[in-house]
């Protein structure tokens, strides 16, 4: 129902903050011109949740909306931005470095990042430096290093900011954290969108999609969804069944290759014959 | 391009590479009578399944594949029961140590270095003792076999251990202590490396067992199947990382690539096999001791990964 109704409000947002004002009670419409700037932020995504089967190879989710205001802007109220973050479920991230120990080179120095995600991406209208301020980006969770923070600085190397590096650099190559400054959509001020590529190997859970809203280095307001990940089926019922089972599920892992096994012997023989 | 999701893996792969690679290693299997799971495992990892999937699930391949050579082994009478059951005995033993010993490795961060290790010395020392018989077969081209030498210290030392017992099929007497450590060793790296052991096992039995040729293979796959599926087992049950969809897919490329390494097989002559075998994995080894020496590249310098024991089936989401 709430949903619904977002919906709706999304589409005369986007007709236009002019048919906005005119459907405005009359005594707001009465006034004075130089009213106090007030927007709105409203968002949607394409996917509610997204159902991982036996074929994925990977998806796109689009992230959209508009913004409603309560008046025309002019150039004195400064630019507006937009930036959208998605993060995935945690699971810690274990960084070694390599050293020389005669002669082979093994893993040595190490540092753990416990709240790496198995997804991050975070597009906007420009650099999110540029956007709003370092204390204004914490304060809304909006960080681009957020994804391997260093908090246990116990047992943690001397340089930890390589070993940060190298994690984010893996997790780039894995394409499971991505970086998009330019990467979202603002057209007339008002229709916002970006898209991001769910890569092949995304995991089950929840991801937390959250868009933050700016005007003039200033945040304004922000607007949050939940979106699932989960497994199909089959898939799930195999994820389970080693989770919870995993005697029977590993027998089950025999038999079937033992059978297979069996199976191509009989049918090669047969065609040998 | 299609791609299939592995379920445990949590990751999707081509589906086309998956049948290629086990197309690929099954055709070696097929060729050389060995199971392929050193080159299966290797391959896993380049093809971005994480280690700890790739050994535990090139165990569950290795199972199919092996029992699928074991059945036509044993239709020729190429089996050793008695011998067979000596050896896998000692070997779900072996495998059961060596499940916890890679647990152990994983959490200490020094599995790869153990893994690549064992590599390099396995396969560095069995390549050279099968280049240097091929070599000599090369030589002796021709001549009648040479008559057996004097008995060497290692066999005269064999012959005074206790408990020996006779193994008609393989027409031998001898201890139970030598088919023990080799079954138990044996097991022990199917468990760490993902590997069968064939490469191993048929060196071990025919230069310290003595047993003859023909219930050489035949036997070894009894116990590889054996222990491999104990190995899948144990790895399914302690670190649950075996992934069924992807053993499954491999075992399709598998069999059929086994089947053809088997026809070419048979028009190969017998040194040039042995020596094919040796090249092969003298160039494996050769390739895993260039990484371990040669200085890593800047990118290279940091291995990163997913702490073990916290995918999907720990965090609980479904």
């Amino acid at each position: 129902m709430a949903e619904g109704r977002r919906m709706r409000r999304c589409l005369a947002a986007a007709l236009g903050a002019a048919l906005w004002a005119s459907g405005a009670p009359a005594q707001e419409a009465a006034a004075p011109p130089r009213q106090k700037l007030e927007e709105r932020l409203i968002s949607a995504l394409s996917d509610e949740e997204i159902t991982i089967q036996t074929l994925y190879a990977g998806s796109e989710l689009l992230v959209f909306g508009a913004v409603e205001r309560n008046r025309f802007i002019t150039e004195r109220d400064g630019e507006l931005d937009i930036a959208i973050r998605i993060r995935g479920p945690t699971e810690p991230l274990v960084v070694w470095r390599k050293e020389r120990r005669f002669g082979i080179w093994v893993n040595g120095e190490r540092a753990r990042f416990p709240d790496a995600p198995r997804y991050y991406a975070v597009a906007s209208t420009r650099p999110l430096s540029e956007m709003l301020s370092a204390a204004q980006r914490m304060g809304v969770q909006l960080t681009d290093l957020e994804p391997v923070k260093l908090v246990d600085a116990r047992g943690e190397p001397a340089d930890p900011q390589s070993f940060q590096r190298a994690a984010l650099r893996w997790m780039e190559q894995r394409r499971i954290y991505r970086l998009e400054p330019e990467g979202v959509n603002l057209r007339g001020e008002t229709l916002f969108s970006a898209r991001f590529a769910l890569p092949p190997n995304i995991v089950s859970g929840e991801y937390d999609v959250h868009i933050v809203m700016a005007r003039n280095g200033r945040y304004l307001e922000a607007s949050r969804h939940l979106m699932p990940v989960r497994l199909s089926g089959f898939e799930q019922a195999l994820a389970r069944a080693a989770r919870e089972r995993p005697l029977l599920y590993g027998i089950g892992c025999v038999l079937a290759a033992i059978a297979m096994g069996w199976t191509a012997s009989e049918i090669f023989r047969r065609i040998r014959r | 391009m299609v791609s299939i999701y592995l379920p445990i893996a949590e990751t999707s792969v081509d589906l086309g590479l998956l049948l290629g690679i086990g197309g690929g290693v099954g055709f070696m299997s097929g060729l050389f009578g060995v199971g392929g799971g050193f080159l299966l495992t290797p391959l896993l990892i380049f093809a971005n399944v994480p280690p700890t999937v790739a050994v535990a699930t090139g165990g569950n391949h290795v199972a199919g594949s092996s029992f699928s050579a074991l059945l036509t082994h044993w239709r020729r009478g190429g089996v050793d029961p008695r011998m067979g059951t000596v050896l896998l005995l000692a070997g779900v033993l072996g495998s059961a140590t060596g499940v916890r010993i890679f647990r152990w490795l994983v959490e200490t961060g020094q599995v790869d270095l153990v893994v690549a290790l064992s590599y390099v010395t396995l396969l560095g020392v069995v390549g050279a003792l099968m280049l240097a018989e091929s070599a000599r077969d090369w030589l002796r081209r021709g001549a009648p076999p040479p008559p057996p030498g004097p008995p060497s210290r290692l066999e005269k030392f064999i012959r005074r251990l206790p408990f020996k017992r006779h193994f008609p099929r393989s027409a031998l007497t001898i201890s139970l202590i030598p088919p023990v450590v080799i079954g138990f060793a044996v097991g022990v790296l199917s468990a760490v490396m993902g590997v069968g052991g064939g490469f191993v096992m048929v060196p071990a039995m025919l230069y310290i067992l003595k047993m003859p040729a023909r219930v050489v293979v035949g036997t070894s796959l009894m116990q590889i199947t054996v222990v491999a599926a104990a190995s899948t087992l144990m790895h399914a049950y302690v670190n649950q990382t075996v992934d069924v969809v992807l053993a499954l897919v491999l075992l399709v490329g598998g069999v059929v690539g086994a089947q053809i390494g088997a026809i070419f097989g048979a028009k190969l002559r017998a040194e040039r096999f042995q020596f094919l075998l040796a090249a092969l994995v003298l160039v494996t080894a050769g390739r895993l001791a260039y990484d371990l020496v040669a200085r890593p590249g800047p990118e290279d310098l940091y291995v990163v990964r997913h702490e073990e024991g916290s995918g999907a089936w720990r965090r609980g989401g479904g």
